[in-house]
């Protein structure tokens, strides 16, 4: 079904006037602030907390402890390990024990300055290594958190039947978000005793599961509304002030405002997983790879959050997008007294990529092949068989980026210090080996629009706008004429996360589907003849105009705990990139000079969208490659936290490659975090070509360079 | 107290407490919440506004410094017809995603397009250096930009509204100076306010801005004459730097964002005296003074003896360092090369300024100044006088550089970072001196 592909974001009018509202913005009369006092150690059990000169300050209006917390004290998406605030013990720098509800921030902080708080000291687990050996245990249970493991065929055969075999040890660090709006929220008591949050988030069907919990009322009493969010990339999606302004709102009954300062943000947002990867590769003469084994490790603080996934994903996408028949995948996460790890853009993907497509290179250096060329040779078709041995029976589009590249590849001209590296990915659409539904709802309104109702957490991707685009394509109506109901626990159904590249997918086939049922509707009642809708709502003002409810679940299955055998993803993303860099000898210091990046996105709905998605992939590439690094204890801000800036940016080509899904709306996929992965990949590649060394850690910034040339 | 300026084209008053920057005024005062606060230290551009048309960061600016000035945001875009040709710009190629970003970015945009008729993609990338973005990667911000320069529709350029304010005079300073001690002068406060975020402490300010006699580049006989106010946009762009003093003008081009150098002052720079400081190594090889003025006396003092230590210097709690003269050098090649890990709004690793006299081949003079290294930056004099009337060879150079690594060990010891450092500056003198 051809679609029009261009359609402006339907929220960009507020956002260039500066009218949109983010949760800091807002203002209620009477409104207190709190503001949250965080541990200063990574591990020590809280001897005593004196709060007496704190409470001496003027405009306090409450602090709460642990002790306030009227239901369950954990929370955490996966397990509900993580305490709101601090018990007895503290496992990170950071991590909240108090809240301060006072009327003025500045009262509020002055007093956090003031609580004194006695802490002895515990052994400090500072890596994944020492976890494993310690005798200090993070959790009673131990400090590993998860082994994950995906086994097919047999890779001590695999190995024997190989002619070469590489083996490296890759390491990557901790990222920040570094999403430029701030985490914020505010929450009231509305007349009828129900506590109403707004906050900036990636998830309010979520959040408000857990605030009932920690509440101890029901869900009914609260309601979760998104505030305009400036951006996301994982980081929104746990619990950040919502929590605590509930608390704080349930006990002092005044509306409250909870905004992080970017120093807070950094130092208890949750981190990019810092991996430590042994890749063994094996592969015949003629460029088949034969067999992987692949041990992971990774780092991910003191409490789980989205670790288990990523522990997972990592795993899953050990191969990258090739069909490889004896695979051995273990990813181990072991607990630390460093930054709590959890979602960002990818959970993992990226780190496993910069692994698995260096191993590519090198195993075509070894057997001096062409890089293009031993990437078609591997690479998933129709018909290949994942590593969990699900067979892709469609929207396999892996190769044909390989083709979209080949041009620009074949006709590369290298110059003095420059180098050309290519970077491939594949990414599974949606969560992982589990059900993960969304809704969508339409009406029509009393005044004659089309309403439609998603659960959906606009956060700067452009949902909004792909969601009514889908329902204007197929209802041949304009945007002016639909009214969006969005990311409200009162108004919508959960739509689950956005996060893991599925809400075009997801609800947009959700949406796809209930604008199926509503156009049949509208052609049953002549509406396409006349456009009369006002007509159509006096014919039902008696019996009420109908709702309709589109639904969709990808098939997915749950993977076999021993070897991950099934179908952990209904359909999968797959990219490629090529780049060229300019290394400066003296100094080590890496330039990003072309990008090419040729993404299956299944079907483009939005070619804009899709293409800003891929540039900021890029950048975020480029930052994951060569210059970001969240140093726990040292890195406090932007000052010593560098992503990149419109002068660190190349020449960019972004390339549409349509294969098209079956189950997608029109088509379509994600591209939200393939956009990201394969880029650091080829840059490091292209880095080798540059220089003849290569880099195994990450970031490769001009002092690590440096050291190897 | 009272200021007095122009927001958006209106004239507006307001009450400011001591230490209140504009970013807060803004937000909380007029309830314009389109300046957002991103980061509060200077380094993301959320929270940009023009004054006088020039992109500031509203959360390192003091309202006081606004008095009498013109102020625009967003909402001055926003007129009653519709949008802006450069907001529909920005809607029309998806310059925008989370939206964050946003209003500071089509500030500097508005800004850079009343300056420059058809700015070509580099000096867009330029201009929004300082705003960042997380989301798209910059290209359909830098699309939107190009094609709304192309929109023929708009090219009035906004009169620039000032209110007469009473100027402030040098010497009322210097009385201030003298009968409080308590007072820490801000010119520009790029680095004092950050200082105090960090430190969470307030200082007590005098503020220089408005000051007519701390803010020119003259010359006198064969000197030139900088005021301790003048910007480093100033510096970049200023004719006769750029003629006598090039690399100070490319030095002063390098520091922070555009934003960064439309607030920050050469005379904060020094008496700031970071080791990593742009400024300080090109104004070295121009045989800076610092002028040092206090009620009834004026002191003259090398740069060189001015800064003593890491962020330390000899000014005095009653003094102020209201000029700097430097030596303009005719005949020389001059250059500075910045080693930093990105490409903007980032601190030097290490810096390198230069000028270089030559005649047949024969270096007639040679002046080398290196920042970021030591705990101040240096002229290494025993190298600059070893190459007077020596050949310009490989031997030579080799020397030259290896006497440079040597006095640098001598100066501080073998640190960590010249593992690093050393190498790096090995191949950047030795590619300088090749010329």
């Amino acid at each position: 079904m051809p679609i029009k592909r261009y359609f402006d974001r339907i929220d960009a009018i507020e956002k260039v006037t500066g009218k949109a509202l983010y949760a800091a913005d807002f203002n209620i009369e009477g409104m207190c602030h709190a503001v949250l006092v965080r541990s200063s150690r990574p591990h020590a059990r809280i001897k005593s907390i004196n709060i007496k000169e704190a409470l001496e300050i003027e405009g306090i209006v409450k602090i709460l402890t642990h002790k306030d917390i009227p239901g369950k004290p954990f929370y955490g998406v996966i397990k509900k390990d993580q305490p709101l605030l601090a018990v007895d013990r503290v496992r990170y720098i950071g991590e909240p024990i108090l809240i301060i509800v006072a009327k003025s921030e500045k009262q509020a902080q002055e007093a956090a300055k003031l609580v004194k708080i006695d802490y002895e000291d515990i052994e400090v687990i500072a890596n994944p290594h020492q976890s494993m050996e310690s005798l200090t245990l993070i959790h009673e249970n131990g400090n590993l958190l998860s082994h994950k493991k995906v086994i097919k065929g047999d890779t001590e055969k695999g190995f024997e039947q190989s002619d070469v075999i590489v083996e490296r040890n890759y390491r990557t660090t901790w990222l920040d978000h570094a999403f430029l709006e701030i985490e914020a929220g505010f929450g009231y008591i509305d007349k009828k005793g129900r506590i109403i949050i707004t906050s900036s988030t990636q998830n309010v069907h979520y959040k408000r599961k857990e605030i009932s919990r920690i509440l101890n009322i029901s869900e009914d009493e609260i309601r979760i509304v998104q505030a305009t969010t400036g951006g996301g990339f994982g980081g929104k999606l746990d619990m950040t002030v919502e929590g605590y302004i509930a608390l704080a709102v349930y006990h002092t009954k005044m509306p409250v405002l909870m905004r992080y300062s970017r120093e807070e943000s950094f130092i208890s947002n949750t981190k990019r997983h810092p991996l430590y990867i042994n890749y063994k590769t094996g592969a015949t003469k003629d460029g088949k790879i034969k067999a992987i084994k692949v041990d992971i490790i990774g780092d991910t603080g003191p409490y789980i959050s989205y670790s288990e996934t990523v522990c997972l994903r990592a795993a899953l996408h050990a191969t990258g997008p090739y069909e490889i028949p004896n695979v051995r995948v273990d990813s181990r996460m072991f607990y630390t007294n460093n930054p709590v790890c959890g979602a960002m853009r990818g959970f993992g993907v990226p780190q496993i990529a910069f692994a698995h497509e260096s191993q590519m290179d090198l195993i075509a250096e070894e057997l001096k092949l062409d890089p293009l060329k031993i990437r078609f040779l591997n690479g998933l078709k129709k018909g290949s068989l994942t590593a969990t041995s699900q067979l892709l029976e469609a929207s396999v589009g892996y190769l044909s980026t390989l083709k979209a590249i080949e041009p620009y590849w074949i006709n590369r001209k290298k110059k003095e210090g420059s180098g050309f590296g290519l970077g491939s990915m594949f990414y599974g659409m949606g969560n992982t080996g589990i059900s993960n539904p969304s809704y969508g709802i339409l009406s029509i309104s009393e005044e004659g629009k089309i309403v439609l109702f998603t659960g959906v957490c606009e956060i700067g991707q452009g949902s909004d706008t792909v969601l009514v685009q889908i329902l204007c394509e197929l209802l041949d109506i304009d945007k002016k004429d639909v009214l969006l109901i969005r990311a409200d626990t009162d108004l919508t159904k959960d739509a689950g996360s956005t996060s893991a590249s599925r809400q075009t997918y997801i609800s947009g086939r959700a949406v796809y589907n209930a604008a199926l049922e509503m156009r049949k509707f509208l052609e049953n009642e002549g509406f396409y003849k006349n456009r009369d809708l006002k007509g159509i709502i006096n014919r039902y003002r008696e019996k009420g105009l109908p709702v309709f409810e589109g639904f969709f679940d990808p098939p997915t299955t749950s993977l076999d705990p021993e070897t991950s055998k099934g179908v952990p993803y209904a359909t999968y993303a797959y990219a490629t990139h090529m780049t060229e860099v300019e290394v400066n000898s003296i100094t080590g210091y890496t330039k990003v000079i072309k990008v090419y990046a040729a993404h299956d996105v299944g079907k483009a709905i939005n070619v804009k969208n899709i293409k800003g998605q891929i540039y900021g992939g890029v950048a975020m590439g480029i930052g994951l490659a060569l210059m970001e690094e969240y140093i726990p204890g040292k890195t406090k801000s932007f000052d010593n936290y560098y992503i990149p800036t419109s002068m660190d940016m190349p020449e960019i080509e972004a390339i549409i490659v349509e294969d098209e899904e079956p189950t997608g709306p029109f088509g379509a996929k994600g591209v939200g975090e393939p956009a990201l992965i394969p880029q650091a990949a080829s840059i490091l590649n292209a880095i080798t070509d540059a220089t003849g060394k290569r880099a195994y850690e990450l970031p490769c910034d001009m002092e690590r360079l440096k050291e190897k040339l | 107290m009272k200021i007095s300026f122009v927001l958006n084209g209106n004239k507006v008053e307001c009450e400011i407490e001591k230490n209140e920057r504009l970013l807060y005024t803004l937000r909380e005062k007029f309830s314009i919440k389109s300046v957002k606060e991103g980061c509060a230290i200077g380094e993301c551009g959320t929270c940009t506004v023009l004054i006088d048309n020039e992109p500031h960061y509203s959360c390192l600016t003091l309202s006081s410094k606004v008095n009498g000035h013109d102020v625009k945001t967003v909402e001055f875009l926003n007129s009653k017809n519709g949008l802006h040709p450069l907001q529909e710009a920005f809607i029309k190629e998806g310059a925008v995603q989370c939206g964050y970003c946003t209003p500071g970015m089509l500030l500097t945009a508005y800004s850079l397009l009343i300056k420059e008729k058809n700015p070509d993609i580099n000096k867009i990338k330029e201009a929004i250096s300082g705003n960042l973005c997380r989301c798209t990667g910059y290209k359909q911000i830098v699309d939107a930009i190009k094609a709304a320069h192309s929109n023929k529709n708009w090219d009035i350029i906004p009169k620039k509204q000032e209110i007469e304010v009473l100027k402030k005079k040098k010497e009322d300073i210097l009385k201030a100076l003298t009968e409080n001690k308590g007072y820490k002068v801000i010119a520009g406060g790029t680095d004092l306010l950050v200082k105090e975020r960090k430190e969470e402490r307030k200082y007590n300010y005098i503020e220089l801005s408005n000051i007519d006699d701390l803010n020119m580049i003259k010359e006198e006989g064969d000197r030139i004459l900088i005021g301790a106010t003048v910007t480093h946009t100033d510096l970049n762009k200023n004719e006769i730097i750029n003629k006598k003093a090039k690399s100070l003008a490319i030095a002063c081009g390098t520091i922070g964002s555009p934003q960064i150098r439309n607030m920050g002052t050469i005379g904060g720079n020094l008496v700031n005296a970071s080791p990593a400081a742009d400024s300080i190594p090109p104004l070295l090889i121009h045989d800076a003074i610092c002028v040092l003025e206090s009620l009834g006396r004026i002191k003259e003092i090398p740069l060189s003896d001015f800064i003593v230590a890491p962020y330390k210097t000899s000014i005095e709690e009653n003094e102020l360092l209201s000029c700097i003269k430097i030596t303009g050098l005719y005949g020389y090649e001059e250059g500075y090369e910045k080693v930093a890990k990105r490409a903007s709004l980032a601190i030097a690793r290490l810096s390198v300024a230069w000028a270089i006299k030559e005649k047949n081949g024969i270096f007639e003079d040679v002046r080398l100044s290196i920042g970021s290294c030591t705990p101040m930056p240096f002229r290494p004099k025993d190298m600059e006088n070893f190459l007077k009337g020596k050949k310009r060879e490989e031997s030579v150079i080799k020397e030259a550089v290896s006497m440079v690594l040597k006095g640098i060990i001598e100066k501080s010891g073998m640190r960590p970072s010249y593992r690093y450092k050393l190498p790096v500056l090995d191949g950047l003198i030795t590619k300088i001196l090749r010329g």
